[in-house]
C-alpha cells in the first residue's frame, strides 16, 4: 500500500503525541500530568481515527486552498517544496554564521538574481530592506540583532 | 458606566500617536491586502514584535486597524486581476472582475470601497451598541463556564472553520498540547522542556505566529514563481469611482442586509469571512428581482459581498472581548497580544477595561472610513502593489519575518521555532488542517488549564453542574455529532412516516 502525504502527517502526529504521553505519565503531581494526559489521549485517539480513515480511503478530500495555489493552479509537489525549504534554510544558516544584516544582504540579490531578476532591482531591494532592518529594529527599537557565529 | 468608558476612550484618541499608530495599522492592512497570498494575518504576525514596547491603547488599535482593512484592499485585485487580495474577497470576482471587462473598474471598486466602509463602521456601531447588553450576560459567567467556553471556541474555530470536522479537532488539540510546554503556574513544574532553559516559558507567540501564517504563504508564493499579476484593467478616474460609492446608497438595502448578515456571523467563532461573503452575495442574488444579472457585472454583486466581509470584524471583535474567544486567527492574535500586554481578554475586557474594549470598537469605524479614504485617493497607485514579483517580495518579506520571530526573545532559537512551526504550517496547509484552531489552542491553553484548576478546586469534579455550563455541554455535543444527530431524527422520522 503506497501512503499519502497525509498519512505521513498523522504517522509523525502519532509519534510526537505517544512521545508528549510517555513524558506526561512520568510527571510527578497529577495537576501537571492530568491535562496534558486528557488532551493528549483525545487527540492521539482522533489522529489515530484520522490515520485509519485516510489508509481506507475515507479520509476527507484536501480543500480547494490547500490543493491549489492563490493563482488556482494544482500545488505542486514535493520538489518544489524542497526547492523553497532549502532557500528559507540557507536563509537560517547565514544569519546563524554572519548575523541578520549581511545574511539578509546577501540573500536577497542571491534569490533575486537566481530568479533572474534585473541588477538595479536586486541591489535597491537589498539596500532598501537591510537598511530598513537596521533602521528599525537597531536604531528605533534599540534592539541587538544577532551578530552570528563568525567574527568579521 | 458605558458613557464614562466612552468618554476615556474618546481621550485615548486626543493623543497624535494613537492616530499614528491608526494610520499605520490601515496602511499595512491595505497593501497586505492588496497583494494576493497575503493578508491581515500577515501583517499582524509581522507587527506583532513591536506590540512589546507600547502600551495597550497605542499597540491594539494597531493591529485592530490591520484587522479592518485587510479585506478593502482585497476587493481590488478582486476587481482588477480576478485574483482575490485575500480569501473573502473570492465572492467579489463574480460581478467585479466583469464590472471591470465592461470598463466599470472604478465604479467597481468605489462600489467595493463604499460598502466595505459604511459596512465596518455599521458593524462598529453595532458592536457599540450591543455592549450594555453583552455586559449582564459576561457578569453571569463562572470560572467553570470559562472551561466550556474555551472548548466550545475551540470547536467552533476547528470544525466550522476547517474543512473536517476531526482534522478541526486534531489542530484544536495539538494547540492546546503545544500550550503546555514549559513551567506549569500552578505546580511550577517544567513539561515537555527538555532541560532547555529556552523552553521555560514555551514557545514565543512571535515565533509561533509568524511560523504558522507568514512563512508557509511566503513558500506558497516562492512555488508559485513570478508576478501575480501579468495583466490587468486599469482604473480610469476617481470620477468613476465615486459613482460607484453612490451607487452604495442606491442599493443602501443590499448594502444594509449585508452588513447585519455579516456582523451576526462574525459573532460566532470559526465562521470565516468566507462564510459571510458568499452568504451575503446568495442573498443578493435571491432576493434581486432577476437574479440571471449576478455574475454578469453588477454592482450589486459587489456591494454585497464587501459589506459582509467588513461587517464580520466588529461581530468577531465582541465576541473577542466579552469572552476572550477569538472570532477568528486574527482576533487570536489579538488575543495574544493581550496577554503580551498583560491584558487578559473576557469579562475583564467590558468592566476594568471597558475604555479600552470601546476604543477597540471605534478603531474599526475610523480605520474603515480611513481605508476606504485612502484607497480611493490612491487606488490606481495601490493596485500596483499586486504587480510586484512573488521574486521580489519573498526574500524581502522572508528577511523581515525571521527578524521579526527573533525579536521575542532576542535568541537564534526563535528562528528554529518559527522554522520548526513554518514547516507545520505548510504541512497544515497542504493537508487541509486548521491553523487557526492550532492557534487559538496555544493562545488559550494556558487560561484553559488555569480556570479548569481554579473550577476544580471551587467546585470539586462536578464544578460543571452549572445552567450556563451545561448548556455549553449541550452545545459541544450537538457541535461534535451534529451529523450523528441529524441522521437519527431523520431516521426516526422516516420510519414513523413509513409506518
Amino acid at each position: 500500500m503506497r501512503l499519502k502525504g497525509n498519512a505521513y502527517f498523522l504517522i509523525l502526529l502519532i509519534i510526537v503525541l505517544g512521545g508528549m504521553l510517555a513524558m506526561s505519565l512520568r510527571m510527578d503531581y497529577l495537576s501537571s500530568k492530568l491535562l496534558p494526559l486528557m488532551i493528549g489521549g483525545v487527540t492521539l485517539l482522533l489522529v489515530l481515527i484520522g490515520l485509519v480513515k485516510e489508509l481506507t480511503g475515507q479520509g476527507a478530500p484536501v480543500p480547494a486552498e490547500a490543493s491549489h495555489g492563490h493563482d488556482g493552479h494544482s500545488q505542486p509537489g514535493l520538489r518544489a517544496h524542497l526547492k523553497v525549504t532549502a532557500w528559507v534554510l540557507g536563509l537560517a544558516l547565514g544569519i546563524f554564521l554572519v548575523g541578520f544584516l549581511p545574511a539578509s544582504f546577501i540573500f536577497i540579490p542571491s534569490y533575486m538574481k537566481r530568479h533572474r531578476m534585473s541588477w538595479l532591482t536586486t541591489m535597491v531591494s537589498a539596500v532598501l530592506t537591510t537598511g530598513l532592518i537596521y533602521i528599525v529594529f537597531e536604531l528605533v527599537l534599540n534592539l541587538e540583532l544577532y551578530r552570528g557565529l563568525l567574527p568579521y | 458606566m458605558v458613557i464614562d468608558g466612552l468618554m476615556q476612550a474618546l481621550q485615548y484618541l486626543e493623543n497624535p500617536y494613537a492616530w499614528l499608530m491608526i494610520i499605520t495599522g490601515v496602511v499595512f492592512g491595505l497593501v497586505f491586502g492588496i497583494i494576493p497570498g497575503l493578508g491581515g494575518l500577515q501583517a499582524t504576525a509581522l507587527l506583532l514584535p513591536f506590540i512589546f514596547v507600547m502600551k495597550p491603547e497605542h499597540g491594539l488599535p494597531l493591529l485592530m486597524a490591520i484587522s479592518s482593512v485587510g479585506f478593502t484592499g482585497g476587493s481590488m485585485t478582486a476587481i482588477l486581476i480576478n485574483v482575490p487580495g485575500t480569501g473573502p474577497n473570492a465572492a467579489t470576482m463574480f460581478d467585479g472582475f466583469p464590472m471591470a471587462q465592461k470598463g466599470q473598474a472604478g465604479r467597481a471598486i468605489g462600489a467595493a470601497l463604499g460598502s466595505s466602509a459604511f459596512g465596518g463602521t455599521l458593524s462598529g456601531l453595532l458592536a457599540l451598541a450591543m455592549i450594555p447588553l453583552v455586559i449582564p450576560m459576561v457578569m453571569a459567567i463562572g470560572t467553570g463556564d470559562m472551561v466550556f467556553i474555551i472548548l466550545v471556541g475551540l470547536s467552533f474555530i476547528g470544525i466550522l472553520g476547517g474543512h473536517s470536522k476531526i482534522k478541526g479537532l486534531i489542530s484544536g488539540g495539538l494547540g492546546l498540547m503545544i500550550s503546555f510546554m514549559g513551567f506549569q503556574a500552578l505546580t511550577g513544574i517544567a513539561r515537555f522542556t527538555f532541560n532547555s532553559n529556552y523552553l521555560y516559558d514555551g514557545f514565543g507567540l512571535v515565533p509561533v505566529s509568524v511560523g504558522l501564517f507568514a512563512i508557509p504563504e511566503m513558500i506558497t508564493l516562492a512555488i508559485s514563481g513570478g508576478a501575480i499579476a501579468k495583466t490587468g484593467v486599469v482604473i480610469r478616474g476617481l470620477r468613476d469611482v465615486a459613482e460607484g460609492v453612490r451607487d452604495v446608497f442606491r442599493h443602501w438595502s443590499i448594502w444594509l442586509r449585508s452588513s447585519v448578515l455579516g456582523y451576526i456571523i462574525g459573532i460566532v467563532p470559526g465562521v470565516g469571512a468566507e462564510v459571510a461573503t458568499f452568504v451575503a452575495y446568495g442573498q443578493a442574488k435571491q432576493t434581486s428581482k432577476d437574479p440571471s444579472r449576478f455574475g454578469t457585472g453588477v454592482v450589486e454583486g459587489v456591494i454585497a459581498p464587501e459589506s459582509a466581509n467588513n461587517a464580520k470584524e466588529g461581530g468577531a471583535l465582541l465576541t473577542t472581548l466579552a469572552l476572550g474567544i477569538p472570532g477568528s486567527a486574527i482576533m487570536a492574535m489579538i488575543i495574544g497580544a493581550m496577554y503580551m500586554l498583560g491584558i487578559t481578554p473576557g469579562p475583564e475586557m467590558l468592566t476594568t477595561r471597558l475604555p479600552l474594549a470601546i476604543n477597540l470598537m471605534m478603531v474599526i469605524i475610523i480605520a474603515n472610513i480611513l481605508g476606504a479614504g485612502i484607497a480611493f485617493l490612491f487606488a490606481s497607485r495601490l493596485a500596483k502593489v499586486a504587480f510586484v514579483p512573488g521574486t521580489v517580495l519573498v526574500p524581502i518579506v522572508m528577511s523581515v519575518v525571521l527578524v521579526a520571530a527573533f525579536v521575542h526573545s532576542e535568541s537564534y532559537n526563535d528562528i528554529i521555532v518559527a522554522l520548526v512551526f513554518g514547516g507545520l504550517g505548510v504541512a497544515m496547509r497542504r493537508f487541509g488542517y486548521s491553523r487557526p484552531a492550532l492557534f487559538l489552542g496555544y493562545v488559550l491553553g494556558y487560561l484553559f488549564e488555569n480556570y479548569f484548576f481554579i473550577a476544580l478546586g471551587m467546585g470539586g469534579p462536578w464544578f460543571f453542574v452549572r445552567p450556563i455550563s451545561l448548556s455549553l455541554v449541550g452545545v459541544l455535543i450537538i457541535l461534535l455529532f451534529y451529523n450523528n444527530i441529524k441522521s437519527l431524527v431523520l431516521g426516526r422520522k422516516g420510519a414513523a412516516m413509513e409506518s
